[in-house]
């Protein structure tokens, strides 16, 4: 299990690509995150997360093709692997079953 | 940067001046750029680069370091040479540090300074530390610069403090006000600061005291016995810093001392110490401008009150008091007063510690570019093949300051490593208890670190510019590189070296021969054979215990004294008049018993002793110098003396008559001049203060006498504590920081002259390197091998003769001033030995080191030099 531990940043940013499907690129994550989570992220930061991820197997890239639009640049989109796709539902199982365990009492003692 | 983030950046920016409009789109673009600054962005920015400096560099170190390896023995000479200069440096620096940091930490420290007194006498100056017990409370009063004041009072020769049977007699016993942890930086760990004076006799214990009392016992509202009485504990006060210029075990409050005349309002008796603390933005001087005032308004009537004498007439006799405030911080290395504390540091030794560490840097740096250069010749090869493949003399350059850096580095961290080994050593030597790791912080270490760098800039510099300045073809064609050019540069490089170190040697051996000087010296009374017992007053039954005592075998004599050369704070002060003169003066006093004078074999210049077939109660003995002050010199013996009514005499005025005139003794130290004495003979006057026992006895026998004195005192006092010591040892105590400045002066005098042959092994290795063919010539010639000997070290010695010669004025300028601390010295043209001294010893460490090269080279084959041509 050991590196393919996911932050929650690189939680988020695997699951966005996810949904994003075909369309993921560094824009797109990041105006999605900004749209969903109301999390404003840098350029930068982002693309940490991204190399570091790529450097895992979690996701793969490609370049797309050249753009006007760009200035010339191409875009450069993002794709989850099996492995990413793994480390994400680990994520969520060891999550869920954290959830499932947490007393009730504590809930009714809450709320008593 | 990668395309793929550009246009990321440029879509985003463009999608912004649609949202938010131009010029708020501007500015997220501006902060998206700045954070792109980040580790996995600009690492990959490196990575498509190529930079030939860092490429350089690294083919620059690893050259160093083979070469280096190359030569062993130069290498190790070098490293080894800087290395144990930087270690000297560091250990000179963590003393210099620790001393110049003396009292640093009390919160006002800028604004904390000690009252002390210049006491004009009208023969001589005395300076005192301690000063009267109202100066400083008056001076709170009238003086509207003075925030606040506290007075401390130490009680000389210690108090015995008891208990659960056990006593030790405590030396730091201190009496202070009590705002005394408001004004000093010492910390309460136990109790509280406004409660611990708030029952009379409240005793705070130093943590180390409380330890040896109670172990691990809750010391609070404990009961302590002590000579003063019974003490309750009412706090712990954590341990006086090191570096301070009083410390204390115990301390009571002022106002249960019962010290008589010294603790009563006065402002004539100097009795305690006396701190002030100006407010904030006050200048000292005007504060000093206003205690002739002070003395004016209060001390003046008090004087004319005892001595019935107008205090103008007084002061136009020569007397007077100059009083001034010495700051807190200042005292430990500027203040050298009677009655201090303790022996105090110095400033012309911290002055002269640090030109050595500076020297001793220097000097191995000076090694350095000389074996550098003295090289040259075996280096000469490959700069020329490196030139000729097609370096730039600027990459040579670069190359040999890489090398030289590469020593400094390494030198400097083996040399700080080697200090930090013997920093215990260091430690015990100079009586310190200096901390590495306080002194070793990131600061230091960059500090360190740049120094190093610096300093392999600087000497690699001239050894660079020299090497890699060969012309190729020269080099390559076979011609000897004669390095005409640089001669006058090592030569005197050399002479620099010999020149320190003999300044250094002829130092020393001064500094010996006064400290010798002063062990031999007359000081007009036995010091050898004598053993001191101290604190006397606590036995019940003195003469029962002199008797027993001179019982003893090996005993001859023995007699009690109120005072003991040395110990200059016991003597005190009282006023005389010739009976017919209308002035009055101030002298030394102390008070003895008959056989005192006659143990300590002292010189009777007139009259006689006191003696047991005499009624001496109203007899005096004079030094010659007491005498000479009250102008009775010519026909002293039978002349009256009145004792003027003060604080030395409380008893009102009473005539006295002289009956005899010791030669003038060294009461003081060394440092001072004999001032008057008057001696008191106890059959009548304060009998009860003779505080010092003097034993005159067989010194071999001295193991056992104390056994037997040991016992007679355990019987008659067994709640005091004995202290025994011998006179001589307590003499040269004095001289203490004398002696230990001494011992380190010998030891970087001794590095010194190490680095310096190091320097003279490189010169000697180069020189008669570029000779050898010469010799081999003078040799086939039919030279003798001593002939060539002598020639070989003739150049040498003109070298070391020219730094005697050097040496001379300089030594003679800095000792002269060093002796002048002293009051009874020898003169300067005394010390010529030593300068013969000094020179012959660096003529035979010269010889010494060249002999090797010499000999070898004198000693070769002449057909192996010659063959190859």
């Amino acid at each position: 299990m050991k590196g393919t531990h996911l932050g929650e940043f690189q939680e988020i940013v695997l699951l966005t690509i996810m949904v994003l499907n075909e369309n993921a690129y560094g824009v797109s994550i990041k105006r999605e995150i900004k749209s969903r989570a109301d999390r404003a992220i840098s350029r930068g930061a982002l693309h940490t997360a991204l190399s570091r991820m790529e450097d895992k197997g979690l996701i793969k890239s490609w370049q797309g093709e050249a753009n006007k639009e760009r200035g010339g640049m191409p875009k450069r989109y993002y794709e989850v692997t099996n492995k990413g796709i793994a480390a994400l539902k680990d994520a969520k199982d060891i999550r869920d079953q954290l959830w499932n365990e947490v007393p009730k009492l504590r809930l009714q003692h809450n709320y008593a | 940067m990668y395309p793929e983030l550009q246009g990321d950046l440029l879509e985003e920016f463009l999608l912004n001046v649609e949202e938010f409009g131009h010029v708020k789109a501007r500015w997220i673009y501006r902060q998206e750029v700045l954070k792109m600054i980040r580790p996995s962005i600009v690492k990959a920015l490196k990575k498509t680069t190529n930079s030939t400096f860092f490429g350089m560099l690294q083919i620059n170190i690893k050259l160093a370091f083979r070469s280096l390896l190359k030569q062993k023995l130069y290498t190790a000479i070098n490293i080894g040479g800087l290395a144990m200069s930087i270690a000297v440096s560091t250990l000179i620096l963590l003393y210099v540090q620790s001393e110049t940091t003396y009292d640093s930490y009390h919160p006002n420290k800028d604004r904390l300074y000690r009252l002390a007194v210049d006491r004009t006498y009208p023969d001589h100056v005395s300076q005192y530390a301690r000063t009267p017990v109202s100066m400083a409370e008056q001076a709170a009063i009238d003086f509207p610069e003075i925030e606040t004041y506290s007075k401390i009072f130490l009680n000389n020769g210690g108090v015995n403090v008891t208990y659960d049977n056990e006593t030790f007699l405590e030396n730091n016993f201190i009496a202070a006000d009590r705002n005394f942890f408001e004004v000093f930086g010492v910390n309460l760990i136990n109790g509280k600061r406004n409660e611990v004076f708030s029952v009379q006799n409240a005793a705070i214990l130093s943590e180390n005291a409380a330890v040896r009392y109670f172990g691990d016992d809750d010391p609070i509202g404990k009961i302590l016995r002590s000579d003063l009485g019974d003490l309750i504990v009412t706090g712990v006060a954590e341990n006086t810093p090191k570096n301070t210029h009083f410390k204390f075990d115990v301390m009571v409050d002022f106002e249960i001392l019962d010290l008589g005349y010294l603790q009563k309002p006065n402002f004539l008796n100097f009795g305690v110490f006396n701190y002030l603390l100006l407010k904030e933005g006050v200048d000292v001087d005007v504060v000093n401008k206003k205690f002739d005032q002070l003395v004016e308004n209060y001390a003046a009537g008090e004087i004319e009150r005892r001595l019935r004498m107008s205090f103008a007439d007084y002061k136009a006799s020569g007397n007077g008091y100059n009083y001034y405030l010495q700051p807190v911080q200042d005292i430990h290395l500027n203040s050298h007063l009677e009655g201090e504390f303790q022996v105090n540091g110095n400033l012309t030794y911290i002055y002269i510690f640090s030109a050595i560490a500076v020297f001793i840097i220097i000097l191995a740096v000076v090694n350095f570019i000389n074996l550098a250069t003295a090289r040259s010749t075996e280096r000469a090869k490959e700069v020329g093949i490196r030139k000729v493949m097609g370096s730039l003399k600027k990459q040579l350059v670069g190359q040999f300051l890489a090398e030289s850096i590469f020593v400094t580095v390494s030198s400097t961290i083996i040399g700080l490593v080697a200090a930090y080994l013997l920093l215990p050593t260091f430690n015990n030597f100079a009586d310190k208890t200096i901390i590495f790791q306080d002194f070793i912080s990131l600061s230091t270490l960059v500090l360190f670190g740049l120094f190093a760098v610096l300093l392999g800039l600087f000497a690699g510099l001239y050894p660079a510019f020299f090497l890699s300045s060969f012309q190729p073809v020269a080099i390559l064609k076979g011609r000897i590189i004669r390095g005409k050019k640089g001669q006058w540069i090592r030569n005197g490089l050399v002479v620099f070296q010999f020149l320190i170190s003999i300044v250094l040697v002829c130092s020393t051996l001064i500094v010996g021969q006064q400290m010798k000087y002063m062990q031999n010296r007359n000081l007009g009374f036995d010091r050898e054979n004598v053993i001191v017992l101290q604190r006397t007053a606590g036995i019940k039954d003195l003469e029962t215990f002199k008797t027993e005592v001179k019982r003893i075998p090996g005993v001859s004599s023995i007699g009690g004294s109120s005072a003991l050369p040395g110990s200059s704070e016991l003597f005190f002060g009282s006023a005389f008049q010739v009976t017919g003169a209308t002035e009055s003066i101030s002298l030394n006093c102390m008070v003895v018993e008959d056989e005192f004078l006659h143990t300590m074999n002292m010189n009777l210049t007139s009259g006689r002793f006191f003696s047991k077939d005499f009624e001496d109660s109203l007899s005096l003995i004079l030094n010659e110098s007491a005498a000479r002050s009250l102008g009775i010199m010519n026909d002293p013996i039978g002349q009256l003396v009145m004792n003027n009514q003060d604080s030395g005499n409380p008893e009102g005025d009473k005539v006295y008559r002289v009956v005899g005139v010791v030669k003038d003794f060294n009461y003081k130290s060394l440092h001072n001049e004999i001032t008057p004495l008057v001696i008191f003979n106890n059959e009548r006057y304060l009998s009860g203060s003779l505080a010092n026992l003097v034993i005159k006895a067989d010194i071999r026998e001295s193991s056992n006498i104390i056994r037997s004195v040991e016992n007679l005192w355990l019987a008659q006092a067994p709640d005091q504590t004995l202290i025994y010591s011998f006179l001589d040892q307590n003499l040269s105590q004095l001289y203490a920081t004398e002696k230990k400045s001494g011992d380190l002066f010998l030891v970087f005098t001794g590095i010194a002259i190490l680095i310096a042959c190091i320097g003279l092994f490189g010169l000697a290795t180069f020189v008669i390197g570029s000779r050898v063919k010469e010799i081999a010539v003078r040799k086939v010639l039919g030279a003798s091998t001593k002939r060539v000997l002598i020639l070989l070290m003739h150049d040498f010695n003109r070298l070391v003769l020219i730094a005697i010669i050097l040496s001379v004025p300089l030594v003679i300028w800095f000792m002269s001033g060093w002796l002048e601390g002293f009051a009874y010295r020898i003169q300067i043209g005394q010390t010529w030995t030593s300068f013969i001294a000094g020179g012959l010893i660096a003529l035979a460490i010269a010889w010494v080191t060249v002999s090797y090269h010499s000999i070898k080279a004198a000693l070769a084959n002449p057909v192996k030099n010659l063959r190859s041509e």
